[in-house]
């Protein structure tokens, strides 16, 4: 089997490359499976397939990770630990199985431990009522379940497509690598997996299974004989932007410097281009001036600017580009935007972190953030027309 | 390619719980009437198209199709919640490994779909005043729901069914009654892909014109003169609504004359010809009622070398009750529900070919009988029909008991199919002088250990045939030999020959060499046959129609 972990910049334009290289295999014959996870970028993936193809062929497959996993890894077979049929998934943000009294002390629900008797525990799973799986353990299911069947799962999988590619696989994490192993011991010929980890803005599932860092995932793939590629290019970004992003990342040592592709620059942008930082107080002001895209944090973030705008939450704004955005940023982005580069040193995740990365990386031509005054990042300017 | 390798049926129509076993290329369905061939089809249609002979399954119809033991097993149970019936049907298929998965009845890795029907547990607030009222004659079906998946447990959707079959059912074709629907699914699968848009968009032109031309413009501007029936423009036009589209509208019409008045033999052709060229390729499946009916010999033939050498990959399941059909197609294909089901698998490869050159002979005849008595030549079949007459003052057919005649082929094609099937068969045949070698040895060769094919002959090598018996069975006395004489010699020979030789052994002598050169021995049985006159039998016919009570 020939597999290949691509490692692509924001911007590298992997969507639009999955989605051709689907298509030539697809043209040859071949039955392929395009996985990934957020239902944005499975859209996205459908587009460019029919802008390239006008429509998707029938030997083409695009799904997410949860429907595949429910579909191809889990029902199937499901019965060797989920005897009734899972009706569908419940999406979970947090461990499901841990409640919260009124005085805020943590404790975990009664019968759902991953064992009962010495068997797998249905109620670890799925939910009492409808007999839902669990986002937060549903890879962990469907791994249990390829074990118990001495690895139905992947086989029959294996009979259905010959090709696969993930998508975002930044996103996976914990046992989704266990599936990614049993799929790598099948005969599928083809299996690539693309992304960005400093993309990866969803924390999905059980945090205790490792590869949890960026670090033990580019190990584990390693280990299952992907072979690493780096692709640092931005078809989107103009180099002023993709130097601010690069610079989120810069302390981790783990990427190459990413090298802008946009060339030519349209005139109506020529006059207000790069990096800003904006005065709280002239906020207003810029909006009305470039009508930037706002990028939040979430939606308790400035309503009242935000009302009647566009705006994305930074985990929304996920694959989508757009000319010009405006962030509003949470005190850790605020921090790294003076040029303080320990903003994230204290913080648990990578999650905030990636979040401005995706935040930065949407722009084409002008990236402004609301700055409440101190010093400002190398290569910011600060915006302030009339002084 | 795919195809169906097994059939599970639970409380479907007259099967409370039974398996089939298929070939992929055909299956022939036999069996008598109300065995359940034309049920075996629907529950194939069921499963893989979750319609029933092409109508949606609405509680009316589901209440058609349970099982009538477990209703009234319901019916007399305590009628609680779960204790309401399951129909299952399980399609073990091949060829589409997104079938697979181990949600089947069995808990086996295998591909296939599922359908189920059964009680919808959401409704059970309903089913509680339900019970509560007392009188319940019947399962509420309006509280069922079908659960249609494939073995992996993902939910099918008939736009998009993992595997196509077509029921060729001719009695769909009421000229009025549900007619298009069934047209439809006809014209679709004749027609390609390609084609269908560029009919469709030709019918919506054809229907725009309509409503332009100079014609019907005119009848429009008279209908509404002076705006006596409205202030509003009123007209007659070709509707253009998006439900007309040009399949439910457009019909086929075969010399001119609309496909639901055209001959019943010449539609039940077209419409095979079509399901087996199905040129939409979406049929994996094709299922043909009864394709003789409606169709002269000739025609039976043609459509039956057409089925043989233009199915390419599709599997074909077919009901038949014309032995042509099956031996043509080979009997190997022989799928036979009776008490059981039975597929025929190993059968003499010389038998199965002489049969597809041969096709005319009653194989099916064989099959089908309870008791069948394979016999060498109408003489025969006269005699113990008469004998069993005489024994039981009815023929054996009103008995059930069918008295094959092999004729060309002889015994072995016969008796190598009843030896497939284990089916129990009586053979009467003559010694030919040589009782050890042509009786005893000849059974022991190919169906030593087969007890269920009985034989019946006189050991005497002298009784070589059915004359030399009967003249030995009532040639004791005088009178007993010229009773016989009488009835089977005609009036001439009898006093002109027979009469005039002296004693018993001078006209014993005469009557076995009259037989021996005699070319009129089937007038001599029918004479038999139609006499009121009291002979005597040899044993081995009177055992050979003795089935005991």
């Amino acid at each position: 089997m020939a597999r290949k972990l691509l490692l692509a910049s924001a911007g590298a334009g992997k969507s639009q490359r999955i989605a051709g290289e689907a298509l030539k295999r697809a043209a040859n014959g071949d039955r392929v499976l395009l996985l990934t996870y957020t239902i944005n970028n499975q859209v996205e993936l459908v587009r460019h397939i029919c802008r390239a193809n006008r429509v998707q062929p029938r030997n083409v497959v695009v799904k997410g990770w949860y429907e595949f996993l429910l579909e191809d890894m889990v029902r199937p077979y499901q019965r060797c630990i989920v005897p009734e049929r899972i009706s569908g998934i419940i999406l979970n943000s947090a461990n499901p199985h841990l409640g919260r009294t009124s005085s805020g002390k943590t404790f975990y629900y009664k019968g759902r431990a991953e064992k009962s008797d010495g068997h797998c525990n249905p109620l670890h799973f799925v939910t009492k009522e409808d007999s839902r799986a669990h986002t937060y353990y549903l890879a962990k299911l469907a791994a249990m379940i390829h074990e118990q069947t001495g690895g139905k799962p992947a086989c029959r999988l294996s009979e259905i497509y010959n090709t696969v590619f993930i998508d975002e696989m930044q996103d996976l994490v914990g046992w989704d690598f266990a599936i990614i192993r049993s799929l790598v011991e099948t005969s599928i010929a083809k299996f690539d997996c693309v992304g960005d980890f400093r993309q990866s803005v969803y924390q999905t599932s059980e945090t205790t299974k490792k590869p949890q860092t960026i670090k033990e995932k580019l190990a584990e793939f390693k280990e299952m004989g992907f072979k690493i590629e780096n692709l640092a290019i931005s078809w989107r970004c103009i180099q002023s932007i993709c130097d601010l992003a690069d610079r989120v990342h810069a302390k981790d040592g783990h990427y190459a410097p990413t090298k802008s592709q946009v060339v030519t620059l349209p005139p109506e942008y020529a006059d207000h281009n790069g990096v800003f930082a904006v005065p709280a107080s002239r906020i207003v002001d810029y909006i009305n001036a470039y009508n930037p895209v706002i990028l939040r944090w979430d939606r308790r973030t400035k309503k009242q600017l935000c009302e009647g705008r566009i705006v994305y939450n930074f985990g929304e704004s996920k694959g989508l580009g757009f000319d010009r955005i405006l962030i509003i940023p949470p005190a850790r982005h605020a921090k790294f935007l003076r040029g303080d580069t320990t903003a994230f040193d204290d913080a648990n995740t990578d999650d905030s972190r990636n979040k401005l990365y995706v935040g930065i990386t949407r722009a084409r031509y002008s990236v402004a953030f609301s700055h409440e005054g101190g010093a400002v990042i190398t290569g910011a300017q600060v915006w302030n027309p009339g002084d | 390619m795919k195809c169906i390798k097994k059939l599970r049926i639970k409380n479907f129509k007259k099967f409370a719980d039974e398996t089939f076993e298929f070939n992929d290329d055909i299956n022939i369905l036999v069996g008598d009437n109300e065995c359940g061939k034309s049920s075996v089809l629907e529950a194939i249609e069921l499963c893989l198209n979750c319609c029933h002979r092409g109508r949606p399954l609405s509680p009316e119809v589901l209440a058609e199709l349970f099982n009538s033991n477990c209703v009234e097993t319901y019916l007399n149970g305590d009628k609680s919640q779960t204790s309401l019936p399951e129909l299952l049907i399980e399609a073990y298929v091949d060829g589409d490994p997104e079938l697979k998965g181990t949600n089947n009845s069995e808990g086996t890795d295998t591909q296939g779909i599922s359908l189920k029907m059964l009680f919808n547990s959401d409704l059970s607030p309903y089913y509680e005043p339900f019970i509560a009222s007392g009188d319940v004659l019947t399962v509420p079906f309006e509280l069922y729901k079908t659960e249609w998946m494939s073995f992996a447990w993902k939910p099918l959707a008939q736009l998009a069914r993992p595997v196509g079959c077509l029921f060729v059912d001719p009695t769909r074709l009421h000229p009025t009654i549900g007619r298009s629907r069934y047209i439809n699914s006809i014209i679709s699968a004749s027609v390609d892909g390609h084609a269908r848009p560029t009919l469709n968009l030709n019918y919506r032109q054809l229907k725009i014109q309509f409503n332009e031309k100079p014609d019907v413009k005119a009848v429009n501007a008279q209908l509404n003169a002076g705006n006596e029936l409205t202030k509003k423009t009123l007209k007659i036009v070709a509707d253009i609504t998006p439900s007309g589209s040009w399949d439910s509208n457009l019909s086929l019409a075969v010399d001119d004359i609309s496909f639901a008045h055209i001959g019943k033999g010449e539609q039940n052709q077209i419409q095979i010809k079509v399901a087996i060229q199905n040129k939409a390729n979406d049929v994996d499946v094709v299922m043909l009622e009864e394709p003789e009916n409606h169709l002269s010999h000739i025609n039976l033939i043609q459509l039956i070398s057409y089925i043989e050498q233009k199915n390419t990959g599709k599997q074909i399941f077919l009901t038949t009750h014309s032995s042509y059909v099956l031996n043509k197609l080979s009997i190997k294909k022989l799928c036979l529900l009776t008490k059981e089901y039975v597929k025929l698998k190993d059968i003499d490869a010389d038998t199965v070919e002489t049969l597809k050159r041969l096709p005319g002979y009653d194989t099916l005849r064989m099959v089908l009988a309870q008791k069948v008595i394979l016999v060498e030549g109408p003489s025969d079949e006269l005699v113990l029909k008469k004998i069993y007459l005489g024994l039981n003052g009815r023929l054996p057919e009103e008995d059930g008991i069918d008295i094959i005649v092999v004729r060309g082929i002889g015994f072995k094609v016969y008796l190598d199919i009843a030896k497939a099937l284990k089916h129990p068969v009586r053979v009467v045949k003559d010694n030919d002088h040589d009782y050890q070698r042509n009786i005893v040895d000849w059974r022991n060769e190919d169906y030593k250990d087969c007890d269920f094919i009985e034989c019946y002959s006189p050991e005497d090598n002298a009784l070589h045939s059915l004359e030399p018996a009967l003249v030995a069975a009532n040639g004791d006395t005088v009178a007993a030999l010229d009773k016989l004489a009488k009835v089977m010699l005609s009036a001439k020979t009898y006093g002109k020959e027979y009469a005039p030789c002296a004693d018993l052994a001078a006209k014993r002598a005469y009557v076995n060499g009259w037989f021996d050169t005699s070319k009129k021995k089937v007038d001599s049985a029918i004479r038999i046959f139609d006499t009121p006159e009291t002979i005597s039998y040899p044993d081995y016919l009177t055992k050979a129609v003795s089935f005991g009570t």
